[in-house]
């Protein structure tokens, strides 16, 4: 068991997300990050959906309770276990009693904290994604308790390093054409465009442009959305859908980012300049 | 008659479909026509007289789809079923509402448990239904300013449609009173038994019977028949 000592900023527990029930409203959520995710869990030899930690912009402390082994992917974030700095190497050992400190992100924002055999916490609707609809605490809290299985043998397989998810001064997010693309009076001007990140959450990221983007008088009346989806306010600002985001909507949706854009997007903090180009 | 529709993909794994003048309830007989054609978990969001389906490379079985709708018939012989929600009217936005409306609060609860409404589609969170048939006088747009907090078992309205709040959470729409009942509850199978198509009243309780359809809603094994209206 893995016991919260001091909580991150935004730490939840997240797996592949929850399927087939938009029907009644229910949001798909799951890792903001899929491709770090799906590394730490391939390092561990874990099932692709099993649940990790996820963690945003500033860690917090954990105790490991039973032995395991851990590793962590995406966002670097320094990270110490029992006050010394993690040993290189993708897969660390754990004892009963340890500690890890999990500070600020020094690039990308999101960071995984995968054990082996992934966390046992509390599954709804088939899934252990903490999304705030469904649970009663959006985040975890201090003092939680979140169940693993003990393992006291593992040979790590060989495995790729960490994949890259900051770095680059300029992010550049692929896309297609939405539905309500005509919305905008100068279409072309959308990819010549530099947004700047305004401010984020899990449900989506709010995207200002360099330029006041011209759109359409008209409105539409509410229509299915989902991650990827990239609305036009009526302010002219526009609002690319994540993980948690809401089934329905009534913003014209006038791009579509592809998942692995969504990927980058999930790296970008505040600020983070972003560029649109369309496929 | 062939059914009027227009598809289109948005991205490669989502197809919304697109009907003209069809009713939620031959909506669900589409859906579920759907389900039983390709694959009884195919997700369905239906919203305002569309529906969009989502799966892997849905959008390759876009012709495939399409020629199914051509062919799809509609059955008149579907009946709604009728639920019928006890209301305890007491809800922190009847006052301003009655300014705002031009009516006085008993005025306004008459109208809301006057009329049967129609469950169109689910969105915003789980179990949030739009059901369409609020009453013209009672038409009123969303608040400014959404609330912070609405509490669970809201019964709002906002446009010309009606709802009920499942969890806690911020919201736009007026509240004009209480139902007794957790309508979405994440341990059941399905999750929720009201579906798209039903229909729906509301009944004015008091505070007191409203404590007692709470009890019932608890003790009670067949939630639906507790739920049903009496004919």
């Amino acid at each position: 068991m893995l016991e919260i000592i001091r909580a991150g900023l935004f730490d939840t527990i997240q797996d592949l997300g929850r399927f087939g029930l938009r029907s009644l409203g229910v949001a798909v959520s799951g890792a903001m990050h899929k491709k770090a995710f799906a590394e730490a869990n391939a390092r561990l030899g874990n099932h692709p959906n099993d649940a990790a930690l996820e963690i945003g912009q500033i860690g917090g402390v954990y105790r490991f309770h039973t032995p395991t082994f851990f590793t962590l992917s995406g966002a670097a974030k320094e990270a110490r276990l029992n006050g010394l700095a993690l040993s290189s190497g993708p897969v660390h050992r754990a004892k009963a009693g340890d500690e890890l400190f999990i500070g600020r992100s020094t690039e990308g924002v999101y960071t995984y904290m995968a054990v082996k055999g992934g966390f046992q916490t509390e599954c709804i609707l088939n899934s252990r994604s903490m999304h705030p609809s469904l649970f009663e605490h959006p985040r975890l809290q201090k003092g939680q308790q979140l169940a693993y299985d003990s393992h006291e043998h593992f040979e790590p397989n060989s495995f790729s390093e960490t994949p890259s998810v900051g770095a680059a001064k300029e992010f550049v997010l692929e896309a297609q054409r939405g539905p309500e693309f005509h919305f905008l009076l100068q279409p072309n001007l959308i990819a010549q465009l530099k947004f700047k990140v305004a401010d984020f959450n899990r449900m989506g990221y709010r995207l200002l442009p360099s330029t006041h983007l011209k759109k359409s008088t008209e409105s539409i009346s509410s229509c299915a959305v989902f991650p990827g989806i990239v609305q036009l306010t009526p302010s002219g600002e526009c609002i690319v859908l994540h993980r948690d985001a809401q089934v329905s909507g009534g913003y014209p949706r006038i791009l579509v980012l592809s998942d692995e854009s969504l990927d980058r997007l999930a790296g970008c903090s505040r600020d983070q300049s972003v560029k649109l180009l369309l496929r | 008659m062939g059914l009027k529709f227009r598809t289109y993909p948005i991205g490669q794994d989502v197809l919304t479909l697109e009907f003209q003048g069809l009713t939620p309830l031959f909506l669900r007989q589409i859906m579920s026509g759907l389900r039983t054609h390709f694959g009884q978990y195919l997700d369905i969001l239906a919203v305002n007289g569309s529906l969009t389906l989502f799966e892997k490379d849905i959008s390759n079985n876009q012709t495939d789809i399409e020629e199914f709708l051509s062919g799809f018939r509609l059955s008149e012989i579907d009946k709604p079923h009728c639920w019928e929600l006890a209301v305890h009217y007491n809800g922190a936005d009847l006052e301003a509402l009655s300014l705002q409306l031009g009516l006085s609060t008993q005025q306004i609860i008459e109208q809301h448990q006057s009329q049967t409404y129609t469950i169109e589609g689910f969105g915003f969170l789980p179990g949030f239904f739009y059901a369409s048939g609020l009453p013209k006088s009672l038409h009123v747009s969303r608040k400014n300013t959404p609330a912070l907090r609405v509490p669970p078992r809201s019964v709002a309205i906002a446009g010309g449609q009606t709802g009920v709040y499942p969890v806690e959470t911020s919201g736009g729409w007026h509240v004009l009173g209480e139902t007794a009942f957790d309508l979405f509850d994440h341990r059941s199978q399905p999750p929720m038994f009201m579906n798209v198509g039903d229909e729906l009243r509301f009944k004015s309780v008091t505070k007191q019977e409203l404590n007692e359809w709470s009890q019932a809603w608890m003790q009670i094994d067949d939630r639906k028949r507790l739920l049903s209206c009496s004919r």
